[in-house]
């Protein structure tokens, strides 16, 4: 099938909506298919080559933060382009509430219309000011996708109709692979714990962890606790008993690509998160790569974790009962390793290939090309 | 002069309103016949499939119902499709069922997980396009040759879902904005003809009903 997929952010700005659409393509064309994106990006030698660019984006004021996303004549001029040369069988925009590149192309097109809504709050001010041209691309759109329940609530809530649901995927086999970090090699007597994000956003809550740290270091003595995100290490580091601080780490900011070595090189992974998330992929990544999780009992973590069989859930904030439960998964690792394996078989319905099929039955759906049965890329390809 | 400046702005904005509820429901008419035709294309693809398996199960009724909806047009169509489905509820094996899979909130779990565990690498297409193995247990009760054919025909069903789900919301908005006073007492709409919704009878037989699905996909089973 031939596709056509546009991006509203600028792709050399790291962001969620850019990292799915990358994703996306690659297994889409993995998968046999034609793809190509249009995107604004700052820098085109920086765009992969099934990308077209579509100019410099302005910063826009869009859901609660400055956004880049605005576009002016000539991505218009770039972007129907795009459209007349390609010849797409469907065109799948992103986040099209948005006033961006994805707006433009949904209004464009005379070919069927996917879109995939990303946030959960796709209404801003500047929105108001696009309320024709939104309503039109919005009446033109034949299917939606939302990627988490809470996005899926939005669109329900706000444009008052339903969308599919299909949700993040992850690159299983990258985080599979990885090699645990020098140091923490996984031997017998390893008692390692990892997490990931922001150290001091409270709502990660990498105080509840700490706080827990004390009672969990007398019950397993010689645990270490291994914690990578951006934020003060300083002051976070004052925040651990003295008496502990041989057995945390604090790696600071890491890249793209070491973040599945640190889910290596941990037996356990924990999510204190205490504030609402629309989606965790943070855990499906820590179960990609064989890690057993403990995470708070939030909607979005307890409807991953499969209620809780996929992965041990604590009362939020609760750092004496998240110490019972780091204790007791650390001094048994057959529970542990089968939370991993109940883990591998959630992760699975996410691996990005199982996420690209299910969006390619999304394609078929709207256009009646049936590759998957008898079409041109259907069996043996 | 006052007047006449009014009345001038008065019937421009009329006709600016007008003009823009026509092509509101000029946009929505064109996304109901584009639905409309991938629905089609979907359902000949499932009366194709479930031709397959009738003919590899020796289903004499099923066989008769995949023919009748293949064949079917205009007004006779849901009444063919509906005996499709119900022909189809018989046949194949519990577990495979489209009303189970038949949610506007279908998940990427019920659209098809492989049941083979190639977790490692991205293989080819035909390795995750099957929902679900040749050996897979809800498959046992099916002669061999059978399953290949109810394998393709499950992918199907997830398809004619969709396509039934995205018809229908277009012909949603569109009927709401034809329903709206001015449009229907000015006849904005012509002469085109209102479209209907393609209701499924999805009365899943009784014996059946403990086995269909767990508590998630009954909840959202409601298309």
């Amino acid at each position: 099938m031939r596709v056509g997929l546009a991006c509203p952010y600028t792709w050399d700005v790291p962001g969620g909506v850019q990292a799915h659409i990358r994703d996306l393509a690659e297994a889409l064309i993995h998968l046999g298919h034609e793809v190509s994106v249009i995107t604004p990006a700052d820098d085109e030698s920086t765009l992969p080559p099934y990308a077209v660019h579509a100019g410099k984006a302005l910063a826009v004021p869009y859901n609660g933060s400055v956004a880049r996303l605005l576009a002016g004549p000539v991505s218009l001029s770039r972007v129907r382009r795009w459209l007349r040369e390609n010849d797409f069988d469907v065109l799948h925009v992103h986040e099209p509430a948005a006033p961006s590149v994805s707006l433009m192309a949904a209004l464009l097109a005379t070919q069927p219309v996917v879109a995939t809504f990303h946030t959960s709050n796709p209404r801003s001010k500047i929105l108001s000011a696009f309320e024709i041209p939104m309503q039109i691309a919005l009446e033109k759109i034949q299917a939606r996708i939302a990627v988490s329940e809470a996005a899926r609530r939005t669109i329900v809530e706000h444009l008052g109709v339903d969308g599919v649901l299909i949700p993040n995927g992850v690159d299983v086999a990258a985080f599979q692979g990885a090699a645990a970090l020098a140091g923490w090699a996984p031997t017998p007597e390893r008692r390692a714990i990892g997490f990931l994000g922001r150290i001091d956003e409270p709502r990660k809550g990498l105080a509840v962890l700490l706080d827990a740290l004390p009672e969990l270091a007398r019950r397993v003595p010689d645990v270490r606790l291994l914690v990578a995100g951006p934020g003060n290490v300083h002051e976070t580091r004052r925040r651990i008993p003295k008496s502990l601080h041989d057995q945390v780490e604090l790696l600071g900011l890491v890249s793209e690509d070491v973040k599945p070595r640190v889910f290596r090189s941990v037996d356990l992974y924990c999510a204190p998160n205490t504030g609402q998330e629309s989606f965790g992929i943070i855990l499906l990544e820590a179960m990609a790569a064989d890690t057993a999780v403990v995470a708070s009992d939030i909607d979005a973590f307890r409807r991953v974790l499969d209620d809780g069989r996929a992965g041990r859930l604590f009362p939020v904030g609760d750092a004496s009962a998240l110490a019972d439960v780091l204790a007791g998964l650390l001094t048994t690792p057959a529970d542990r390793h089968h939370l991993a394996e109940r883990g591998r078989d959630v992760v699975r319905a996410y691996d990005w290939p199982v996420v690209a099929q299910a969006v390619v039955q999304v394609y078929e759906a709207v256009t009646g090309i049936a590759t998957s049965t008898w079409g041109p890329v259907g069996r043996g390809a | 002069m006052l007047l006449v400046v009014l009345v001038v702005a008065l019937v421009v904005a009329v006709a600016t309103y007008l003009t823009w509820i026509a092509s509101r429901l000029d946009r929505l008419a064109v996304r109901v016949e584009g639905l409309w035709a991938a629905l089609d294309g979907q359902l000949s693809a499932r009366a194709f499939a479930a031709h397959e398996l009738a003919h590899q199960v020796d289903d004499v009724v099923l066989h008769a119902a995949a023919r009748a909806a293949g064949a079917a047009e205009g007004d006779d169509r849901e009444v063919a499709e509906n005996r499709l489905s119900r022909a189809l509820r018989a046949a194949l094996p519990e577990g495979i069922d489209e009303t189970s899979r038949d949610a506007p909130a279908l998940s990427v779990a019920a659209a098809g997980i492989p049941a083979s565990g190639a977790t490692s690498g991205r293989t080819s297409v035909a390795a995750h396009l099957p929902p679900r193995a040749v050996d897979d247990p809800v498959l046992a009760h099916l002669p061999e040759c059978a399953r290949e054919a109810a394998i393709d025909l499950e992918v199907v069903l997830v398809k004619v879902a969709l396509a039934r789900h995205f018809y229908n919301d277009a012909v949603r908005d569109l009927l709401t904005l034809r329903h709206r006073r001015l449009p229907r007492l000015l006849h904005l709409y012509g002469r085109a003809h209102a479209p209907s919704y393609f209701e499924f009878d999805s009365s899943v037989p009784e014996s059946r009903r403990a086995l269909s699905g767990d508590e998630s996909r009954r909840a959202t089973s409601t298309g």
